[in-house]
């Protein structure tokens, strides 16, 4: 990854270098997939349609123009729209709450890791209770570290129209997890007492 | 004031999501299929790439750009390798294939494409040694009860032979003398073999076989003392493979072909595919087709006279004949 150019990459892409696509493939798989898994809840269709969303590039990358390093930004962008027409298609919305596939991260501690799991169980209900703009937003942003221009641009958005919906996304999140918060406060109060 | 600590209240919440979210994401674990997706995707590429490629060029730029032209030569020369190596393999897998085996047609193709190519002369003695093969193969397909095949065989054996005389009948004397030594050796090869499973039957039908075999031995006899028989005898060595080949039509052989039956046939039919005459096993009815042949095709053909010359030891060319077919001939 250190030696993963932007530039240099889609410039190569577009003439269907293998090497080039490859290394945009293993740079860009993994991070597709978990956006499609944060608005599918579902692993496997996650893999599905991140795969979808490359044979899509693929077949267009000839007429995708480099701005500077966009051309992850212009990946999830197909990404987005790739779960959309999914959900177009199936008629259905995710209510799956949490792929069994999500882990608990190691500690010593049994109840920190209890209440990290948790946190993390109730991360995921949070993102999928959002709308589904306000979730591309958060994960843009605060998984894959696009900044407010960058995630405009893959939504087709003004920035501001973006920090607005960013905002909202985060009092959504923010009382989401007050009240679980509470709930495990009461859960661990009870279990003392 | 308010307005400062309301931002760094959101700007620590921003930080705390994000932090929180970063850890989900990381916890996320990554695909067990991701392998498989990315050598899809990868082939995906690569017909992507055939498909980008740049059009054939006209004919008028072809000699302008013959750099272009390397790979496509390339392309070709690696397929017509490979086509090369496919039919090389098949053709030697195919050398020891046997009735009912998948690689069966291919060598009789490979056959067949090989006697196109030879000249006359070497044509004649690829088809008697076609017509032997057959005989093998007609033993095989006996022992294992592959009746379906019996018939087809005969006739290709019968078949062959007949090409042979046809073939030889243009050539000079010395060589369709041969030619009919040959065809003649393979005729009593096969009766020998005949009666060796016959040996074998149950004492009954043993005595109904051998009767049946004695009537049609008998029969080709008076055929060719009646005069229809072309030069050297050969349409009457023809035929005489036929009813052997038929024998399963038979019905006292075909219902009853005992177990020991495989092991006589194989031992005389596959196990020795060349002639290799074994005079003092054979009875005294299989040798008189023999004297036959000599005797009769002596009358008829001078070939015969250069035969019995190398039979007394004055030919002025010794043939490659084995000692058997000289003591035939005496």
């Amino acid at each position: 990854m250190a030696d993963f150019d932007p530039l240099d990459i889609a410039s190569r892409a577009r003439a269907y270098d293998p090497e080039a696509l490859a290394a945009l493939f293993d740079a860009f798989f993994e991070k597709i997939r978990r956006f499609a898994y944060f608005h599918t809840g579902d692993a496997h269709l996650a893999d599905d349609l991140a795969s979808e969303v490359f044979s899509q590039a693929l077949e267009s990358i000839g007429k995708f123009t480099d701005r500077g390093g966009t051309i992850g930004p212009w990946l999830f962008g197909i990404a987005r729209n790739v779960v959309a027409a999914h959900f177009r298609s199936t008629g259905a919305r995710p209510t799956v709450p949490l792929d069994e596939t999500a882990r608990a991260p190691d500690s010593d501690c049994p109840e920190e890791r209890a209440l990290l799991k948790l946190s993390h169980e109730e991360l995921y209900q949070a993102l999928l209770a959002l709308p589904d703009e306000q979730r591309t937003i958060v994960v843009l942003r605060f998984i894959e570290g696009y900044d407010v221009k960058t995630v405009a641009r893959v939504l087709d958005k003004r920035p501001g129209a973006v920090r607005t919906q960013q905002h909202r996304a985060i009092m959504s999140l923010r009382k989401q997890f007050a009240g679980k918060e509470e709930e495990g406060h009461d859960e661990e109060t009870a279990s003392f007492g | 004031m308010r307005k400062q600590q309301a931002s760094v209240d959101a700007a620590c919440d921003e930080m705390a999501l994000a932090g929180t979210l970063r850890d989900a994401a990381d916890s996320f674990p990554p695909s067990e299929r991701t392998a498989i997706l990315r050598s899809s995707f990868l082939s995906k590429v690569a017909v992507r790439r055939l498909q980008a490629a740049p059009a054939p060029i006209k004919s008028e730029s072809r000699k302008r750009a013959t750099g272009r032209l390397v790979p496509a030569f390339y392309g070709v020369a690696i397929a017509l390798a490979a086509i090369a190596v496919i039919t090389m393999s098949l053709s030697f897998a195919s050398v020891r294939a046997m009735p009912g085996s998948p690689l069966y047609s291919v060598k009789r193709t490979v056959e067949r494409v090989q006697l196109s190519l030879l000249g006359r002369t070497e044509k004649v003695n690829a088809l008697l040694k076609q017509a032997n093969k057959r005989m093998g193969e007609l033993g095989y397909a006996t022992s294992r009860g592959m009746d379906s095949w019996l018939y087809s065989l005969a006739s290709d054996a019968e078949e062959d032979i007949a090409e042979a005389k046809h073939e030889a009948s243009s050539l000079g004397k010395t060589e369709a003398g041969r030619a009919v030594i040959e065809a003649g050796d393979i005729v009593i090869e096969h009766e020998k073999a005949v009666r060796q499973s016959v040996q074998s039957l149950p004492v009954r039908e043993r005595e109904s076989v051998q009767r049946w075999l004695d009537r049609e031995v008998q029969e080709r006899e008076n055929e060719q003392n009646n005069g229809l028989t072309g030069p050297g005898g050969m349409e009457e060595t023809a035929p005489a493979v036929a009813p052997g080949a038929r024998e399963p039509e038979h019905p006292a052989e075909a219902d009853a072909r005992p177990a020991n039956h495989e092991q006589s046939v194989s031992e005389t039919a596959l196990e020795q595919p060349r002639i290799e005459p074994v005079e003092a096993e054979l009875t005294s009815e299989v040798k008189a087709p023999a004297r036959e042949i000599t005797t009769r095709s002596g009358d008829t053909h001078t070939w015969s006279d250069e035969s019995d010359d190398r039979a007394r030891g004055d030919a002025p060319e010794a043939p490659s004949r084995s000692t058997s077919e000289t003591e035939r001939a005496d």
